[in-house]
């Protein structure tokens, strides 16, 4: 007889906690904004009479980068060549006394970068 | 004679209890229901969240890949406090973004849906921004043209008086 008692007041209470907690809905529009990629300005230096050495500073979001030279003749070669994963990478070869210049697109999935302004050097 | 006492006074705290849930969930009903404009619906009534434009809080961080922050902009014009507990893409919407071509070549975003946030509006509380960290997601299919693109993705925020 007690026991129901309890059970009956203890169910009544519960009833009146759940009750207070009022429920609300709303419908309307969240947001989210995406980066953009731009790539930074390498750093080169010559290694060695056939090569040059680049480094630059990592762009955000970017999965890799491709790297372009101009000056010369041929194409960029070495670890310069196709995505690079990473800050850094060779060109190589490269002929003495010739003046290279050298941009840097981040990439990532489907994503082309704003390339970075060109940088300079003598081989 | 003392079982009957204890008895006696066990069944009139059990009627005090219950009369007093009683009388609190009379008070509760008459806020949920009553439309009369008498002081207890007026103080009890309880009107919709407002969810308004993020997006000049809206921070850059997502690239193919990776996810991102969802901004919720909201509001409550409520006399009690209310917590946010899910938020969930609505049924049959669509994320889009303020870029044409990034629309047409694909946004590449997608919400997971939040269940058990704990996002506390105080009463009257203004435009609030929330930020749910890595909710957002934008796969490696990405256009191009959505770098900088703002999306905006129509959401149900389900939340309770606290």
């Amino acid at each position: 007889m007690r026991s129901g008692i309890v059970a009956i007041a203890a169910a009544l209470v519960l009833t009146g906690t759940s009750a207070a907690a009022w429920p609300l809905a709303a419908a309307g529009s969240a947001k989210a904004k995406a980066g953009a990629l731009v790539g930074n300005q390498p750093t080169p230096a010559k290694s060695d009479a056939i090569t040059v050495a680049l480094s630059w500073a990592a762009t955000p979001g970017a999965s890799g980068y491709t790297i372009q030279r101009s000056g010369g003749v041929g194409s960029i070669g070495g670890t310069c060549t196709g995505t690079v994963i990473g800050t850094s990478c060779s060109d190589s070869p490269v002929v003495p006394l010739t003046t290279y210049s050298y941009t840097v697109t981040p990439i990532a999935g489907t994503w082309t970068g704003t390339a970075s302004a060109p940088r300079s050097i003598t081989a | 004679m003392l079982t009957l006492r204890i008895r006696r006074r066990t069944l009139l705290a059990v009627v005090g209890v219950v009369a007093a849930v009683a009388a609190a969930g009379g008070a509760i009903a008459s806020w949920s229901t009553s439309t009369s404009g008498n002081a207890y619906s007026k103080a009890g009534t309880a009107s919709p969240l407002v969810l308004s434009d993020a997006s000049a809080s809206t921070s850059a961080d997502l690239y193919p890949g990776a996810d991102g922050t969802l901004k919720l902009k909201v509001a409550n014009p409520n006399s009690f406090s209310v917590r946010i507990t899910a938020v969930a893409l609505t049924s049959g919407g669509t994320i889009t973004s303020n870029v044409a071509a990034c629309n047409s070549g694909g946004t590449g975003v997608t919400l997971t849906n939040q269940t058990g946030l704990t996002l506390d509006l105080a009463t009257n509380a203004g435009a609030t921004v929330f930020s749910i960290p890595g909710a957002v997601h934008m796969s490696n299919s990405s256009d191009t043209n959505c770098q900088g693109a703002v999306f905006t993705i129509p959401v149900d925020v389900t939340a309770a008086s606290s």
